[in-house]
């Protein structure tokens, strides 16, 4: 970062699904952001880009797997990793309180990811000086 | 207030694209936000009047478009030319839904200062 700039207040919004080009440039933003010295508060997942959550999810060895970024993301920066939990739900990607109340077999919600409402998407774009969006 | 301008594409009743995003701008004017919601090309289709989704056995996406000045979002816009295009004019369109040209609402847009796009 230039001494003219300031430290910027960030939050993401994945709609992208892993795989996609946008997911990777998420990320890649996501990491140049934060080595510039910008603060990344929120990272929100929505629509296909609640797939990111999805522990079971298994690219090809060849193939970019998106999930240990995220994750590094929260365990290294504390970012929120969000989930809207009605397009995760809709998608099968659940945690075990989801899964009890659903009765599913199993839960898949990676480590570092929080199911949670709307809410915080809006609660991000409130908070944050820049709301960048990653499509699909 | 933050002023949030949500700019939809794709076709209501291809996929969940237009429902999702019409959810969040429910749920963003009810965090007091001033949603305008844009509807251009195959999106229009989302405004048309008495359509019914259950002949497809799916929700009725216009349902979800008239209860949106319910949850306070402050304007729902189509396109225009997006409407000419396709054979609809102002009367075929679910009411409150404003017509915009391209311009207008690309003016209504460089006044939000959030964008989201599908």
């Amino acid at each position: 970062m230039s001494q003219a700039e300031s430290p910027c207040r960030l939050a993401l919004l994945v709609t992208a699904a892993p795989g996609s080009d946008a997911a990777r440039h998420a990320l890649r933003f996501a990491d140049a952001a934060l080595a510039a010295g910008h603060r990344l508060e929120r990272v929100f997942f929505y629509r296909d880009g609640v797939g990111h959550a999805n522990v079971l999810r298994t690219p090809p060895q060849d193939e970019i797997n998106e999930l240990p970024g995220w994750q590094a993301l929260a365990r290294e920066h504390g970012v929120e990793l969000i989930v809207c939990i009605a397009a995760a739900l809709r998608r099968g990607v659940l945690d075990a309180d989801e899964a009890e109340r659903q009765e599913k077999p199993s839960q898949n919600l990676a480590e570092g990811f929080t199911l949670s409402g709307l809410g915080q998407l809006a609660e991000a774009t409130l908070l944050a000086d820049r709301v960048v969006s990653f499509g699909g | 207030m933050k002023q949030t301008g949500l700019l939809l594409h794709r076709p209501p009743y291809r996929d969940t694209a237009v429902r999702e995003w019409l959810d969040a701008a429910m749920v963003l004017a009810a965090f007091g936000q001033q949603v305008s919601v844009v509807l251009t090309d195959d999106a229009v289709w989302a405004v048309q009047r008495d359509q019914d989704g259950s002949v497809i056995g799916d929700k009725t996406v216009g349902k979800l478009v008239a209860a949106l000045e319910m949850y306070d979002v402050h304007a729902v816009i189509a396109d225009a030319d997006s409407l000419s295009a396709r054979g609809l004019c102002a009367g075929d369109l679910i009411v409150g839904v404003r017509v915009l040209s391209h311009r207008e609402w690309q003016d209504t847009l460089a006044n939000c200062t959030v964008l989201l796009s599908d």
